[in-house]
């Protein structure tokens, strides 16, 4: 079914939508909770409370790209619940060797973190992005925002992966100079 | 700023470029299949081959000795009782492609396959060897006094003779058989001038002389009785 009558559903409040959602959507949105969560059952879990979640968003939203909201929603769910569980299962996944990665762009202080407007952050580095090459930023948001592996994101960018590596660790390093010209404390 | 605060906001990001991202992501793989490119590189490599061969066949008759081995280019060069002719095969059509060197043992044979186009009647397979029996001098024909000259051309170098060494060189050519049509391509050693017969080649190590009429084997008393005429010139 197409995205626009899947979301038509919703609207509509029919319990079908789930049901196509799920049919169309499943595999994707589980990929993205495991990368995140590195663990079978709680992917499971956070797709479950992404249908929900989406359930309870549509209406007042209207996704133009349901695909890319549905990821931010099990993006979030499952970040919110790699977050409570034990530091000890952080070990293995993607979202934790992504946070390490990042650490390259912050200090990693607790001073300013509470001041920062995370939306006004998003936008700066969404600006950042576009002043990028093509083949950058669909590196940098294959790997941060999808939380592929480093391999997977070579391969759909085309290019290997020491050169993604490099890529990414120069994009990184790039948005951290422009986050601190555009006045962040990182 | 933490990291965690950063991903927070990478999740608020554009939902344009995460998209643009995910149509990437989740198109199809045209994955390159492993095999193909050996099955790509055998076939490069037996173009390859086969051109190479082509080449190698066409080429090699051209080139001669040279490019053959002493082991396909070998003669043989035994004496051996054949009726005082230089004996050929019944291939008598084909070519003789080898230059044997002066040093060639005593009874090698050759075998080439390849049969290019022949400008005269010649052999692949053959073998030289001198002749038994030594046929009696020609009479030199009447009108001669008998002061013959002759002229050698070894190695870029005339020699003119006369007198008695003349006339044993002139009355040896003069006596052989000469088998028209079937010449190899054996190189001579020297050629000879004569009165009577002119650009005679000769080779004493094979035990021929060949000239327009054909191609005729020396006994070994003949050709041991040239060289002393021609080490007397070095």
């Amino acid at each position: 079914m197409e995205d626009e009558k899947i979301v038509s559903l919703y609207w509509q409040r029919e319990e079908a939508a789930i049901r196509e959602t799920e049919i169309k959507y499943d595999r994707y949105l589980t990929k993205i909770a495991y990368n995140i969560l590195a663990d079978r059952e709680d992917s499971r879990e956070s797709v479950n409370d992404t249908y929900l979640a989406a359930w309870n968003s549509m209406p007042p939203h209207r996704p133009a790209a349901l695909s890319a909201y549905l990821a931010k929603l099990t993006r979030r769910i499952s970040i919110d619940r790699f977050r409570y569980r034990s530091r000890d299962k952080r070990r293995g996944s993607e979202y934790a060797v992504s946070l390490s990665e990042l650490g390259d762009c912050v200090s990693g202080g607790n001073t300013t973190e509470e001041i920062v407007n995370v939306k006004l952050l998003a936008d700066t580095i969404g600006i950042y992005l576009r002043l990028q090459s093509e083949e950058a930023r669909n590196a940098f948001v294959g790997r941060y925002y999808f939380l592929d592996p480093i391999k997977e994101v070579a391969a759909y960018c085309g290019m290997s992966e020491s050169k993604c590596k490099t890529l990414l660790h120069r994009t990184r390093v790039g948005l951290k100079e422009y986050l601190r010209k555009e006045g962040f404390d990182v | 700023m933490t990291a965690e605060k950063l991903q927070d906001a990478i999740t608020l990001l554009p939902a344009d470029l995460v998209a643009a991202t995910d149509c990437l992501r989740t198109a199809p793989s045209t994955k390159v299949i492993a095999w193909k490119r050996w099955v790509s590189l055998a076939a490069c490599l037996v173009l390859l081959l086969s051109t190479g061969m082509v080449f190698q066949r066409k080429l090699l008759p051209e080139m001669g000795a040279k490019t053959k081995s002493a082991a396909q280019e070998s003669v043989a060069m035994a004496p051996a009782a054949m009726g005082g002719q230089t004996t050929m095969d019944s291939a008598a059509a084909d070519v003789f492609e080898e230059e044997a060197a002066p040093e060639a043992p005593a009874e090698i044979t050759a075998t080439v396959t390849e049969v290019p186009a022949a400008e005269n009647s010649l052999c692949i397979d053959h073998s030289h060897r001198f002749a038994e029996h030594k046929k009696e001098p020609e009479e030199v024909p009447s009108g001669y006094c008998g002061n013959l000259t002759v002229r050698i051309m070894l190695d870029g170098k005339a020699y003119d003779l006369y007198g008695a060494d003349a006339d044993t060189i002139t009355n040896i050519l003069l006596s052989l058989d000469y088998a028209p049509g079937l010449t190899c391509r054996c190189m001579a050693e020297f050629t000879v001038d004569t009165e009577l017969l002119a650009d005679v080649e000769v080779n004493l190590t094979q035990g021929f002389a060949r000239c327009e009429k054909g191609q005729a084997a020396l006994t070994e008393e003949q050709a041991q009785l040239i060289r002393s005429i021609i080490d007397s010139l070095q």
